[in-house]
């Protein structure tokens, strides 16, 4: 199987206006002229690379590209009209469609491979699954304040331009595809062919463009002109109006200074202007519409979600690591809002999935016949942040700054044990951010660097540090949001003490302990978790760059602001790699906070499915690549 | 003073229902107001202030207090209690479509108890001081005792795990009102069953007992048309206050066999700090109470005669 890794083989290139004018006048001859010709045919005389040819046909199904190609036959004379007047149009047209015939038997050959992918034998086509869920609140649209983390609706309903490989977590193509141009000034968006929303319209890049401003908070079509998403972050590179090139194109501006591709609207999901227009906001949340593998078909609030296989989804079986057509023919989720009723469900039959479910339960069904334990592997890398910002004692003095005191913090606490006698015991240290794949820390780095579990060096580096009687700290988290986390918590209170680190602990809701936490200026720790997203950008952003919504532990003279800086405005790919696993050493090396380790959730289900997240979280988010299996 | 009308009673329990509602309403209002920030619930770690104030606007959370409570009010007395911050549908209709889940569960659930709970009282009053007494006392202890979340799991456990007899949660059915019933049902019914036992037995040796017995009545005549109507009067009294218990229980009820009524709604707006829907669901609720308790003092005069009397 062929990986093109879009991020990996993006390369320095430029595209110039003159171009995209000249494509975009070409356009009015029709769509299939463009597709002939292609935005990446540059003939400026400033171009200094030929740009990169868009993949929009990497995960078209044959079934899809068929009609494609046909169409473009159809094209041919309009073309050719065309060619007579410009020879050289001609000869790039011509070698457009050798490059095109190329795919063509690229695509083929990925159908075959497909067709085995797919296990047509071995999979129950016909079958519905139902997951109990535990809850299903919220309303249908995707971008609405709240609804973007849902996890029974965006990812089985929705999609986005890009998405995460689940192996190797990097981005790749969905719905679209981006380049670079103008000198990384502006993207160019290519929206790949087959996409629909589930009724049936084509998704254009007049969609992307409404996406993008909608989540930035415009509004044309409201009485208001604006619409608050909370979620116009994910689009914060963006610094200008996107430009419609044509249905498949679109050109966006923006900063020079942010390259992470989640930061250019790479991940948001794509909403459909002319339902929103019809509906409004508020209506568009109650009857929402979508492109993804699933099509809605029942939502009772808090009940059910019933979701149809979407037959037409144009993403097949290529590529198992990549969101792509579903297997099973209906997904329902079905509400239960306790662990145990989940069980209850699963074991009398009315449920196929139990997700979500604490150790303490799914223990005894290791080695029960019938079901299948699901472990997801490490997540949401469990931290305790020391603020550093503000004094802790009226003389001005946070022993925190010290890094003897962190380092201390870091020895004083036995993290195996903690999560052998609370957790799974199949729970990882936490090394900071980042996934290994994405610049993180390599298992070769990260063993030597260890701070190991010794009271002794502890007290000794509190003793160097002028702590040898302790001090008393502040300790914040958060009660209920992660298993284990009441526990995890009080076990450190307790091996903190040892050293003499004597805290007060206090446990609040998370979004309580959020607000706290961002306010920036409250002294102690706060236990708190870096996400599990696959480009840390975001804990970056937030957690780690100096004013970051929850940046509390800022180390202005370790060098971690240069690096946060220079990953963030590299768009050389190995060289992003490089400051990020720099970054995650020096984070780490400056004990910046008091790492734990990486929680391991778990979940049940029937032994007749198969569900295989490749290393992602198997929670109800991904439940579009569960497969029913023939009995 | 005399003796008050029954129309004076029925205005007067209304103006003070209406008083009661509106300090309940009032207190959530400010209460949640003042601890809690429903913009957190709604963004993610790297939503910035600016974006957190744009949509503390667009909810309408900006501005005094004082003036967010005077509007507040206004569009309350409109029946106006604004959109749900999570669904945008309004919150009037997210909690009316869930009040009659609500009202099917309490409803049998009382009658339920009522049921179970006012023969087995009469028979244990009837039989005092036997071994059958004994096992309606023991098992009034028993359903007083179990807290209504760990009885609710072991009837999935036995009757829809084990014998599959029951659906484990979810709505439709009859089938899927059965074991909510029973585990909303049982504290109450033991409550009732108690207050007849206690009423009956206080009743069936007064006088007029006595008399009726002299009067050669029939013993079932006795005790169903003379002494039981006495002794239900503390099991009227105590039904006002049930239908509060009853009202507070479906918030485990529900979230255990995932009954989509207003108690698990509650609970999740209280979580997630969606005032609206938390406050239309109070209102709800409230005047619920306030109804059941206005209809239980109107019951008296019926069950009663002596205070028919009295009224008039």
């Amino acid at each position: 199987m062929t990986e093109r890794n879009y991020w990996q083989r993006m390369r320095r290139s430029r595209m110039s206006r003159r171009a995209l004018l000249r494509a975009s006048g070409r356009a009015g001859v029709g769509a299939a002229g463009l597709a002939l010709v292609g935005c990446g045919d540059d003939d400026d005389d400033d171009a200094v690379a030929q740009v990169q040819q868009p993949q929009q046909q990497q995960d078209q199904p044959a079934a899809q590209a068929q009609p494609q190609h046909q169409q473009q036959q159809q094209a041919a004379p309009a073309e050719q009209q065309q060619q007579q007047q410009e020879q050289q149009a001609v000869a790039q047209a011509q070698q457009a469609e050798q490059q095109e015939q190329q795919a063509m038997q690229q695509q083929q050959q990925q159908q075959q491979e497909a067709v085995d992918l797919s296990r047509e034998g071995e999979t129950d086509w016909e079958r519905t699954v139902t997951v109990a869920v535990p809850n299903a609140v919220g309303g249908l649209d995707v971008q609405a304040p709240g609804n973007y983390t849902l996890k029974w609706n965006g990812p089985l309903h929705f999609d986005q331009m890009l998405q995460y490989d689940l192996v190797t977590r990097e981005i790749v193509p969905h719905v679209g595809s981006f380049e670079w141009i103008e000198d990384f000034t502006a993207l160019l968006w290519h929206v790949n062919p087959g996409h629909a929303w589930h009724d049936g319209t084509p998704l254009t890049a007049d969609d992307v463009k409404f996406s993008i401003e909608r989540a930035g908070g415009e509004a044309a079509y409201n009485d208001n002109g604006t619409y608050e998403t909370g979620i116009a972050y994910i689009i914060s590179a963006v610094n200008g109006t996107a430009e419609v090139i044509d249905d498949s194109t679109l050109r966006l501006p923006v900063n020079t200074d942010v390259t992470a591709p989640g930061s250019v609207g790479t991940t948001m999901p794509l909403v459909p202007r002319h339902r929103i227009e019809e509906l409004g906001d508020e209506g568009y949340n109650r009857d929402g519409l979508a492109s993804g593998p699933f099509m809605l078909d029942n939502f009772e609030p808090d009940i059910e979600v019933r979701s149809v296989r979407n037959d037409n989804y144009p993403i097949g079986y290529e590529n198992l690591n990549r969101k792509h057509r579903a297997w099973a023919k209906e997904i329902v989720q079905s509400v239960r809002p306790e662990p145990v009723a989940r069980l209850a469900a699963l074991q009398a039959g009315e449920a196929d999935v139990a997700p979500s479910l604490e150790w303490e339960i799914v223990q005894d069904f290791v080695d029960e016949p019938g079901f299948e334990v699901l472990f997801d592997p490490g997540c949401c890398p469990h931290t305790i942040f020391p603020n550093t910002l503000v004094p802790m004692f009226d003389d001005g003095s946070n022993p925190y700054r010290d890094i003897r005191v962190r380092q201390a913090m870091n020895h004083a606490v036995d993290v195996e044990t903690i999560y052998t006698a609370i957790a799974t015991g199949r729970e990882q240290r936490a090394y900071g951010i980042g996934t290994r794949q994405l610049g993180g820390m390599q298992p070769e780095q990260s063993g030597p660097l260890t701070m190991e579990y010794n009271v002794e060096k502890a007290m000794q580096l509190m003793d160097a540090a002028g702590y040898a009687d302790g001090f008393e700290s502040d300790f914040y988290g958060t009660a209920g949001f992660f298993a284990w986390t009441d526990q995890i918590a009080l076990s450190v209170q307790q091996y903190l003490d040892v050293v003499g680190i004597r805290t007060n602990l206090q446990l609040d809701p998370l979004p309580d302990f959020r607000a706290r936490m961002a306010q920036r200026d409250v002294p102690g720790l706060h236990y708190y978790f870096t996400n599990q997203s696959p480009d840390p950008f975001q804990v970056i952003n937030a957690e780690v760059a100096e004013g970051g919504t929850l940046s509390v532990a800022e180390y202005p003279d370790s060098g971690i602001q240069e690096l946060v800086e220079a990953q963030r405005s590299e768009f050389d790919p190995e060289k992003r790699r490089q400051y990020l696993n720099e970054l995650a050493q020096l984070i780490y090396t400056n004990a910046s906070w008091l790492f734990l380790f990486e929680t391991v959730g778990t979940g049940l289900m029937s032994d007749t499915l198969e569900w295989d997240m490749k290393g992602n979280s198997r929670d109800y988010g991904g439940l579009w690549g569960i497969r029913p299996l023939v009995t | 003073m005399g003796p008050q009308s029954i129309s004076t009673i029925l205005v007067s329990r209304l103006l003070q229902g209406i008083l009661v509602v509106f300090v309940v309403i009032s207190v959530v209002f400010l209460v949640s107001r003042l601890a809690r920030n429903p913009v957190e619930y709604l963004t993610t770690d790297e939503t910035t202030e600016e974006e957190k104030e744009l949509l503390k606007e667009q909810l309408g959370l900006t501005g005094p207090i004082g003036i967010q409570y005077v509007k507040f009010l206004w569009d309350a007395v409109q029946l106006d209690l604004g959109n749900s911050f999570i669904s945008a549908r309004p919150a009037l209709s997210e909690v009316s479509s869930r009040a009659s889940k609500t009202l099917q569960l309490g409803a049998s659930a009382l009658i339920f108890s009522l049921v179970l709970g006012v023969p087995l009282g009469i028979i244990a009053a009837l039989y005092r001081a036997t071994p059958t007494d004994w096992v309606a006392r023991f098992l009034a202890v028993l359903g007083q005792a179990i807290p209504n979340f760990w009885l609710g799991l072991i009837l999935i456990f036995f009757f829809a795990v084990q014998l599959d007899l029951m659906p484990t949660g979810g709505s439709g059915g009859v089938e899927h009102l059965v074991l909510p019933t029973i585990t909303l049902g049982l504290l109450a019914s033991a409550i009732s069953m108690r207050l007849t036992r206690s009423g009956m037995i206080d009743v069936m040796g007064t006088d007029f007992v006595r008399t009726a017995r002299a009067k050669g009545l029939r013993e079932s005549t006795v005790i169903w048309r003379h002494a039981l109507r006495h002794a239900l009067l503390p099991v009227a009294t105590i039904l006002g206050i049930q239908v509060g218990y009853m009202i507070a229980g479906t918030v485990i009820v529900e979230q255990v066999f995932a009954w989509p009524g207003i108690g698990r709604l509650m609970l999740h707006t209280i979580l997630v700090g969606d005032f609206p829907v938390m406050i239309a669901g109070i209102l709800v609720i409230s005047t619920s109470i306030v109804v059941a308790n206005i209809l239980v003092d109107l019951s008296y005069p019926i069950i009663d005669p002596r205070i028919r009397a009295g009224a008039r």
